[in-house]
């Protein structure tokens, strides 16, 4: 395919791999997150924010350095693991879904309280009146109205793993089919001059980068004409 | 104040700001811009140290990163005046580019590697075999001169490890930060590091097990302030800065202490 190695295809299918892993365990953690930070009136909200929003603002180096820290055997989260019989977190595959995880948690969450904070009040108010029980008033009418939130949720928070580097860089050890995802091989390449497989695989992140952007775009564009939010 | 007043003022802070920033050399004109390969980080900060104290006029400046990295920026128009590199690869390659001068190139350093172990090894080579270690990190080999000196040591050790259990730093800092940080029960690292932490268990590994890791150094030929240049050039070369650096954990060519 492309004249790709077996180790380039094997580095691209666990990107896509952890991308797909996160962004399903992101919408489950995400969908009733956004909604509580959305419809809550609690002063917790603004903390929650802020909490949040932190892998925006955090340089990849300082996510990647906690969590090297939290990993070991001496940290929070390497003890915790450890006395649930968990090998080690660091330098596998569930610790990177962890680690991007919350790396990406921002991109996800969101684009879906934006989507929830948009919905028309009197629609839920309405079912509510009718009888309606919160239960199914989120699940009949606020999920699918937030559709396009949840899917440039989910779309977004795919393709932010998929970019993902810094932190990988730090906590991966560099391990074929187990933390030697697309961008860490491509940082090798260019570190070991070879720039034409660099530039293969550089290329093919670019284009599929773009189809997503602009797939995300024109969808959302369509259902601004619409009418749906 | 009026709004009016406060805003052309900010402007105008603004305007000066971005004017110094953009357009300001403050930079001496007999400045040297050396690119160091990350290895030598704690060694060239003592080496300038000297250096400065017998030349109190000259300014130093060092920008650390991979051979790879530096080698990439000088090809690309970097304005760095010598570059110290952890191999010599680079160097013979920026030389045939025409973009070193190769009168003045040298070996400035012969890494050593070790074996840091956070148990006391009693058998280096049975703590290799036995493989009783959650990960052993070594140097990512294709990037780093240390990485391919451990790959070679376990080769000729017939020792192999288990992919799952062989993390690789991207240089040897973060190798050695997988061991301090309590990853890795094992770390092929440079001597030069354990001169500077603290590490009780590690093995010097025998120079026959691996080819050896010259780091060679290269005047480029951009560089401008050519005295300033090759007097420090000079002094990387000389006896005294040549014992410094084997004090450092590294052999030296010349130094014989």
């Amino acid at each position: 395919m492309f004249g790709l190695t077996p180790d380039e295809i094997t580095a691209l299918w666990l990107t896509f791999k952890l991308a797909g892993t996160v962004t399903i365990v992101l919408l489950f953690i995400s969908t009733p997150l956004a909604w509580w930070l959305a419809r809550s009136r609690s002063s917790m909200v603004a903390f929650v924010s802020a909490l949040v929003a932190l892998p925006i603002v955090l340089p990849p180096s300082v996510l990647g350095f906690y969590f090297l820290i939290a990993f070991s055997p001496q940290g929070v989260i390497g003890q915790l693991s450890q006395s649930l019989g968990m090998s080690g977190l660091a330098f596998s595959f569930s610790g990177l879904v962890i680690a991007s995880v919350i790396y990406s948690l921002p991109f996800v969450v969101q684009p879906i309280q934006n989507a929830f904070v948009a919905m028309e009040q009197s629609s839920l108010e309405a079912a509510a009146t009718l009888g309606a029980n919160p239960l199914a008033c989120f699940f009949q009418i606020a999920l699918p109205n937030a559709k396009v939130g949840l899917l440039t949720g989910a779309i977004l928070g795919f393709a932010h793993t998929v970019g993902e580097f810094g932190v990988i860089l730090m906590i991966g050890g560099n391990i074929p089919g187990e933390t030697q995802v697309v961008s860490v091989k491509i940082y090798e390449y260019v570190e070991s001059l070879n720039y034409t497989q660099a530039h293969r695989l550089s290329a093919i992140l670019l284009v599929f980068s773009f189809i997503v952007l602009f797939w995300v775009y024109l969808k959302q564009k369509q259902a601004g004409l619409s009418g749906r939010v | 104040m009026s709004f009016i007043k406060k805003t052309s003022i900010t402007l105008w802070l603004m305007y000066w700001v971005v004017i110094n920033s953009v357009f300001a050399n403050n930079m001496p004109h007999h400045q040297v811009k050396v690119a160091v390969a990350s290895n030598f980080i704690h060694t060239f900060e003592a080496l300038k140290r000297r250096y400065l104290e017998i030349t109190p006029n000259a300014v130093l400046t060092a920008s650390f990163a991979s051979s790879g990295k530096l080698y990439a920026q000088i090809k690309h128009g970097a304005p760095f005046d010598i570059l110290l590199s952890a191999d010599r690869d680079k160097i013979s390659q920026l030389i045939s580019a025409g973009l070193a001068e190769k009168q003045n190139a040298a070996i400035y350093a012969v890494g050593q590697l070790a074996l840091a172990s956070s148990a006391k090894l009693q058998s280096p080579q049975a703590a290799l075999l036995q493989q009783e270690y959650q990960f052993i990190a070594l140097a990512n080999d294709k990037l780093a001169p240390y990485g391919l000196a451990a790959e070679q040591t376990l080769a000729n050790l017939k020792v192999e490890v288990p992919a799952n259990k062989k993390i690789q730093g991207e240089n040897i800092s973060q190798t050695l930060q997988f061991f301090l940080s309590g990853h890795a029960d094992l770390a092929f690292v440079a001597m030069s590091q354990l001169t500077q932490v603290d590490v009780k268990n590690y093995w010097l590994i025998p120079s026959n097990l691996h080819q050896p890791i010259y780091q060679e150094a290269v005047v480029l030929n951009r560089s401008l302030n050519r005295p300033a240049v090759l007097s420090f050039f000079e002094f990387l070369t000389s006896l005294q800065a040549q014992c410094l650096i084997q004090n450092h954990g590294y052999k030296s060519l010349v130094c014989s202490d």
